[in-house]
C-alpha cells in the first residue's frame, strides 16, 4: 500500500514513561513490526524502559501484550527487605519480572538499547546501556519517593522520567543517521493538572478512604502532586521541543493514572490508533529526497 | 554619563531571595538605572518593596522581622496546607496595607502558577498584599490563593526566574538582568536533605532522620528540587536573558532562615563578578569606565 518507492524505512525510537499509560508503546511497536519499519536502535524510560527491555529481548508485541496481561496488577507493591525506602515499594513486580528478565544482561539484547535514570547525587541523567537489566529497568521506573532508588556503581538512581520523560536525545545517539520517532504519554501543557490516587491497600474500607482524602493533609498533599504534574509536563514539553523528534506519536491516554489497574490490550490499542495518524507523515520521511538531505544533514554536522 | 537603563527578574528562592537586596543596591550603586522589575516568590516581596521606594536597608530590616515573627502558622479558614502562613501574613497584612500596584515607583509584574491547567499568570493590578500571598504559595507547604476565580501559588513552580514578564514592561532595547538563585544541573545537591526545627535534640534528630518514611520523603523532595533546577535551565534557555546574575546562595535551604545580611552581601558580590558584562550591555559606558581607570603603573 504505502510501500511503493520506499525502502529500508529504518528508524530509532524513543519510548516516553507513564506507568500504566506506557502500555500503549505495544500497540505502536505492532504497528511498526506491522508495517515494516525495522527498529535499529531504541531507548526508553520508566514504563517505556520495561517494554524496551523485553522488545530488545526480541519479544514480538503480540507476546509481550499477554506477559503483561497475565500479571496481577493489584500485585505491584511491597516492600523487599534489603530495599531503599520509599511508600510503595515494588517487591511483588519486581519478583514478577525476575521470572521474565532474571540473569539477563544488555548483552542479550538483540538492537542497541539505552534505559535512562537520573542520578540523585549528582543530579545528572544517566544512560544505561551495560550491566544487569532488571536492575536497570527497575532504576528506570523508580518514581521518586514512591519506588524504591536503585544502587548501581555507587550512583542513587531514579526514574528516568524525572528530568526527560521522553528519551529522544539517547535514541539520536544510539543511531545519529536515523530518524526518531518518539512516544510520548504525558499530557500537553494546559490540560487540568492530574493528582495521583495512590493505590490503597484492600483491607481498608472504601468509608474510610474517602475521610482521609477529606483530611487537610492529604488536600496539601494533593496540592504538591499536582505541581509535581505540572513541572513535569513543562519539563517534557521543554525537552520535546528543544531535541525534536522527526515523528512524535502522543497516544490519548491523559485519562489513564500512572498507577492505574487498566486493561493492556485496550491501551494498546490507543497506541496502534495514534500510529496510524502520523502513518502518512512517518512514511513521508522515506521519500528519496527526505533520506539524501537527512545524509547530508548528518555529514555536516560531524 | 550614557543613561543606563536595565529590567531585572528577581528568581524565586525562600530565604535566597534574601540575596535580591544586594543584586538591587549594588545595580544602582553602579549607576544602572532599574526601569522594571518581574519578580516572584520571596523575589517578589523584594521587589515590591524596591518598588514602594524603600532602601536597602529598610529591606533588610523587614527580613530581620520576618526571621524573628517567622513566616509559618496555620488558619483555621485558609487552603490546606502543611505549614500555613500566618505570620507572614498577618506582617505583610500591616506593612503593605491597601497599597496596590498604583502605588510603585517602578514597574512591577509578580507572577504566580494557576494550578489547575499549569499557566503562568503575570499580576500587574490590585492589592500587593494579595499578589505576594500567591506567588509565595509553595504548593502544599503555603496555602494556594484564590484569586480570580483561580487557584494561585508559587510562581516558580513553572517559571522560576520571570524573564518575560520582566521583558514586557520595557522596551525592546533595554537589556534585560536574570537574578538565579537555583544551582545549575548535574552540580550536586549541597543542601541538607531534610531540615529539621532545632528545638529536636540531634540524637532524636539523627533517628527521625533514619526513618524510612522520612527518607522516602527526602528522595521526593531531591528529585522535587532537580526537576525545579532542570525548569530553570530550560527556561532561561528559552527567554534569553542578556545577563544572568548568581549569587552564591545555592547552599541554602529555601525554608532556612539564615543572616540576613550576609545573604544580602552575596547579591552585591554577585553583581561585582558580573559588572564586566554587566557593563558591555551599554557599550559607550564601558568606554567611559575605561577612561575613568587608573592606568596601570
Amino acid at each position: 500500500m504505502y510501500n511503493e518507492g520506499v525502502i529500508n524505512m529504518e528508524i530509532s525510537l524513543a519510548l516516553g514513561g507513564g506507568g500504566s499509560k506506557g502500555n500503549a508503546h505495544i500497540g505502536v511497536l505492532r504497528r511498526l513490526d506491522q508495517h515494516g519499519f525495522k527498529i535499529r536502535a531504541i531507548a526508553g524510560t520508566s514504563f517505556g524502559a520495561l517494554v524496551t527491555a523485553f522488545y530488545a529481548l526480541g519479544y514480538p508485541p503480540d507476546e509481550i501484550e499477554s506477559i503483561f496481561s497475565s500479571f496481577d496488577q493489584t500485585k505491584v507493591y511491597g516492600h523487599a527487605p534489603d530495599d531503599e525506602p520509599s511508600f510503595m515499594g515494588i517487591a511483588g513486580a519486581a519478583a514478577w519480572l525476575e521470572t521474565w528478565l532474571g540473569g539477563k544482561t544488555f548483552a542479550d539484547l538483540k538492537i542497541p538499547t539505552a534505559l535512562t535514570a537520573v542520578d540523585l547525587n549528582s543530579a545528572k541523567e544517566v544512560l544505561l546501556s551495560e550491566g544487569d537489566l532488571l536492575d536497570a529497568v527497575l532504576a528506570s521506573a523508580a518514581i521518586p519517593g514512591i519506588f524504591p532508588a536503585r544502587r548501581i556503581n555507587d550512583m542513587e538512581l531514579v526514574d528516568g522520567g524525572t528530568l526527560d520523560p521522553v528519551p529522544v536525545a539517547p535514541a539520536r545517539a544510539l543511531a545519529p543517521n536515523l530518524p526518531v520517532v518518539a512516544v510520548a504519554l504525558n499530557v500537553p501543557m494546559g490540560e487540568p493538572a492530574q493528582s495521583w490516587s495512590l493505590p490503597r491497600p484492600k483491607y481498608v474500607p472504601h468509608s474510610i478512604t474517602e475521610r482521609l482524602s477529606k483530611m487537610r493533609y492529604a488536600q496539601a498533599i494533593d496540592v504538591v502532586l499536582r505541581s509535581v504534574d505540572i513541572m513535569n509536563r513543562a519539563v517534557s514539553e521543554y525537552r520535546l521541543e528543544v531535541d525534536k523528534p522527526e515523528i512524535l506519536i502522543r497516544p490519548a491516554v491523559s485519562d489513564v493514572e500512572t498507577l492505574e489497574q487498566v486493561s493492556v490490550g485496550e491501551i494498546a490499542k490507543r497506541g496502534e490508533q495514534a500510529f496510524d495518524e502520523i502513518l502518512p507523515e512517518l512514511m513521508s520521511l522515506f521519500l528519496w529526497h527526505k533520506r539524501l538531505a537527512r545524509t547530508l544533514n548528518s555529514w555536516s554536522q560531524r | 554619563m550614557t543613561h543606563k537603563g536595565i529590567a531585572v527578574a528577581l528568581g524565586g528562592g525562600g530565604v535566597k531571595g534574601v540575596s535580591h537586596i544586594g543584586v538591587l543596591r549594588a545595580l544602582t550603586r553602579n549607576g544602572f538605572d532599574i526601569q522594571a522589575i518581574g519578580a516572584t516568590s520571596m523575589g517578589a516581596l523584594v521587589g515590591v518593596l524596591f518598588g514602594l521606594g524603600h532602601s536597602p536597608d529598610e529591606m533588610e530590616q523587614v527580613f530581620h522581622c520576618l526571621k524573628r515573627t517567622g513566616y509559618s502558622g496555620r488558619d483555621k479558614q485558609s487552603e490546606p496546607a502543611f505549614l500555613g502562613l500566618r505570620r507572614f501574613e498577618k506582617f505583610v497584612r500591616g506593612f503593605f496595607g491597601k497599597k496596590t500596584f498604583h502605588d510603585l515607583k517602578t514597574p512591577l509584574i509578580v507572577t504566580a502558577t494557576e494550578i489547575e491547567h499549569g499557566r503562568e499568570i503575570f499580576i500587574r493590578e490590585g492589592l500587593l498584599v494579595e499578589a505576594l500571598l500567591a506567588s509565595v504559595a509553595l504548593p502544599g507547604i503555603f496555602p494556594a490563593r484564590r484569586m480570580m476565580d483561580m487557584d494561585l501559588v508559587d510562581g516558580g513552580v513553572l517559571n522560576p526566574v520571570p524573564v518575560e514578564a520582566a521583558r514586557s514592561l520595557v522596551d525592546a532595547k533595554t537589556p534585560v538582568a536574570a537574578v538565579v538563585l537555583t544551582a545549575p544541573l548535574g552540580v550536586p545537591a549541597t543542601m541538607e536533605r531534610i531540615v529539621l526545627p532545632r528545638f529536636i535534640p540531634r540524637w532524636l534528630a539523627q533517628r527521625i532522620k533514619n526513618l524510612r518514611f522520612i527518607q522516602a520523603i527526602d528522595i521526593f523532595l531531591l528529585s522535587q528540587d532537580m526537576l525545579n533546577r532542570a525548569i530553570t535551565t530550560h527556561n532561561l534557555d528559552r527567554s534569553q536573558p542578556d545577563i544572568i546574575i548568581r549569587p552564591n546562595v545555592t547552599h541554602l535551604y529555601t525554608l532556612d532562615t539564615g543572616y540576613v545580611t550576609e545573604i544580602a552581601l552575596e547579591g552585591d558580590q554577585a553583581v561585582r563578578r558580573a559588572l564586566p558584562d554587566l557593563l558591555k550591555l551599554f557599550p559607550n559606558s564601558a568606554e567611559e569606565a575605561m577612561q575613568h581607570e587608573p592606568r596601570p603603573a
